[in-house]
């Protein structure tokens, strides 16, 4: 059951800021991030024929897209998250950054999660999917992941 | 800290991307092989040096890039070759309309998909029928194999003497394997000889200048160059060498028509001597190594490597016997139709052998024979026709498992020497003995349950 380009073309249009914004988040630069998305969906235009149809269309591009963010990632080592300056409100700008360290902070796959879980808005089921791991891994995973975010927030307003 | 605040504070970490989609830059940077951009530089300051990139390598003698160094740049530069080139022919089977005796014969569409990577001597070749994959074959250095799993060659058999001789396969006239495993290099990937030209040719013809444009046109409305590749005499399929003194085979010269504006290929045509071919070009492309596809093939489900059908024990039976063994009423033509009488009603055994690598048991079904005519030593007489009937579709009354089924109110016509197919009623009938359609189809009309009595044909 080969992908047509129709369908990845709706799903390009309809999960683009999705994809974009966790690709983005994996390589810690918006520019990297939007050009690994287009590098995934050239891959997954080419590649269509090999989508088997064993599950959900949008999860196998979740997999193709990461796998690009992570490759470029590792090509050329991400900087770590810095809050946007711009958008910044007063006051948060300590909190921020102190959630950007702890962000970087997390291991690979709780990073994963985290910005599956965020910015893409999946559920676990999906997470678990695209991560090749079990539901429950996620629920527990995102429990440490909130652990350790709320623990670097509280100790910023102490 | 919630995960409303979570979310609040990841979004100022990551904003969102106000940059348009740009997926026409997909499927372009996907058409020409090359995946690489220069990041962090707009998509259109990335496509205009992609231009000038492209027009710097294809200028020489300061001349613009010719029509065919185009359609090269087009295919890309990449290592492995992937191709999907689309056929239609006349089906396998006619359909016959019941109602109106009406005979069509539906179109099927033959696609051929493959990678090729010349330098490591990998091929995969699937085909498909009407979107249906029919077979998959991946040809490596160390083997090929394909739905059915491991295809013997000579290097296999070489390899793994002990197992070919188990298997029954040899390459030598007296079967004698040997018992000790020896080294011989596998043949390098192939395609079908018929397809080779275009598919694993139409690059390097391009970069050869064995290429040249013959002219324009248009193809479904499509402005198009059309590019002719030099004549190709096909080598001899190795092992079936035509003899010294055949006369030499025709060359083979296809034209390809490039679209004017992308210079990607959508048709070929093919001329082998009187031989006609025409084939659509869904993609042709390279890729890199990591963007290939050379996955084993799936194994074909084990119900459908059938490898016999055979009708056993046929034994003479009354009505209410045929529809106690079949489950139901058998659909009948009457105590007589077209003059022939019922000669007999009989229940028979249908048995489903399948292939050893299957590792299943031969299957036994059920089924009922109603003979007009007469019967002559056990078997129906020259001139009878025969009606067989199953609640399953099986292989021994010649339904097959990679032909659909019927649609609902139309008979299956394979061709002469097949029965013709039917399902209705909850059962799969084959009619033999009719050899006109609009016959076929009256029959079809007066079958009726054996219990609610005849109608007149």
């Amino acid at each position: 059951v080969a992908a047509t380009l129709e369908q990845l073309e709706a799903v390009y249009r309809s999960r683009l800021a999705e994809f974009r914004r966790v690709a983005s988040a994996i390589v810690a630069d918006v520019e990297r991030g939007r050009d690994s998305v287009q590098e995934a969906f050239v891959t997954a235009v080419r590649r269509r024929s090999s989508f088997r149809g064993d599950g959900p269309l949008e999860a196998w591009l979740w997999r193709i897209v990461i796998s690009h963010a992570r490759d470029e990632a590792r090509r050329r080592p991400a900087l770590a998250l810095t809050p946007d300056a711009s958008i910044s409100m007063n006051g948060t700008a300590a909190a921020d950054g102190r959630l950007a360290a702890a962000v970087a902070a997390l291991s690979e796959r709780q990073r994963l999660v985290l910005f599956l879980r965020y910015y893409a808005d999946l559920d676990y089921a999906a997470i678990a999917r695209t991560l090749d791991i079990a539901p429950g891994t996620v629920a527990a995973t995102l429990n440490k992941i909130h652990a350790a975010l709320r623990q670097s927030l509280e100790e910023v307003r102490q | 800290m919630d995960g409303y605040e979570i979310r609040a504070g990841l979004d100022r970490l990551v904003p969102m991307d106000p940059a348009p989609a740009a997926w026409e830059d997909v499927l372009a940077r996907s058409r020409a092989g090359r995946s690489r951009v220069v990041s962090r530089i707009g998509f259109a300051v990335a496509a205009a040096v992609a231009i000038v990139a492209l027009a710097a390598v294809l200028q020489w003698g300061g001349s613009r890039p010719s029509i065919v160094g185009r359609a090269l740049a087009a295919v890309g530069d990449e290592p492995v070759l992937h191709a999907v080139i689309r056929e239609h022919q006349a089906g396998r089977y006619a359909l016959v309309d019941i109602a109106s005796g009406k005979t069509t014969r539906p179109e099927q569409t033959l696609e051929t998909e493959i990678w090729f990577d010349k330098a490591d001597s990998l091929g995969h070749t699937i085909t498909r029928v009407d979107g249906t994959v029919d077979d998959d074959t991946l040809q490596t250095p160390s083997g090929t194999t394909n739905m059915d799993g491991v295809v013997y060659t000579c290097a296999w058999i070489a390899a793994h003497p002990v197992e070919a001789t188990k298997e029954r396969v040899s390459c030598h006239f007296n079967g004698d394997n040997g018992t000790t495993p020896h080294s011989i290099p596998e043949a390098p990937p192939s395609v079908d000889p018929a397809l080779a030209v275009f598919l694993t040719g139409y690059r390097d013809a391009l970069a050869s200048g064995a290429a040249r444009v013959v002219g324009d046109g248009t193809v479904d409305g499509t402005p198009v160059y059309w590019i002719q590749l030099a004549p190709v005499t096909p080598p001899p399929v190795p092992g079936s060498e035509p003899p010294p003194d055949a006369a030499p085979p025709e060359p083979i010269v296809e034209r390809v028509a490039v679209a004017r504006d992308s210079y990607r290929p959508l048709l070929v045509d093919s001329q082998q001597g009187p031989m006609h071919r025409r084939y659509q070009v869904a993609e042709i492309a390279t890729v890199g190594k990591d963007d290939a596809d050379f996955s084993a093939p799936p194994r074909r489900p084990a119900t459908d490597e059938v490898s016999i059908g055979s009708v056993l024990n046929p034994r003479t039976a009354t009505p209410a016997e045929a529809a106690a063994a079949l489950g139901r009423a058998p659909l009948w033509l009457g105590g007589r139709y077209f003059g022939l009488p019922l000669a007999e009603t009989r229940i028979v055994t249908l048995r489903t052998g399948y292939s050893r690598q299957s590792g299943l048991a031969p299957r036994f079904d059920v089924g009922v024979e109603l003979i007009y005519g007469s019967v002559e030593h056990g078997r129906p007489a020259e001139g009878s026709i025969v009606l067989q009937e199953a609640t399953v579709p099986s292989y021994a009354l010649s339904w097959d498992t990679r032909t659909p089924e019927p649609p609902a109110g139309s008979i299956m016509v394979i061709g002469p020497g097949f029965p013709a197919r039917l399902k209705t009623g909850g059962l799969y009938l084959t009619i033999s003995g009719i050899d006109s359609d609009a016959t076929l189809a009256a029959a079809a009309r007066a079958l009726v349950p054996l219990d609610a009595g005849p109608r007149r044909p």
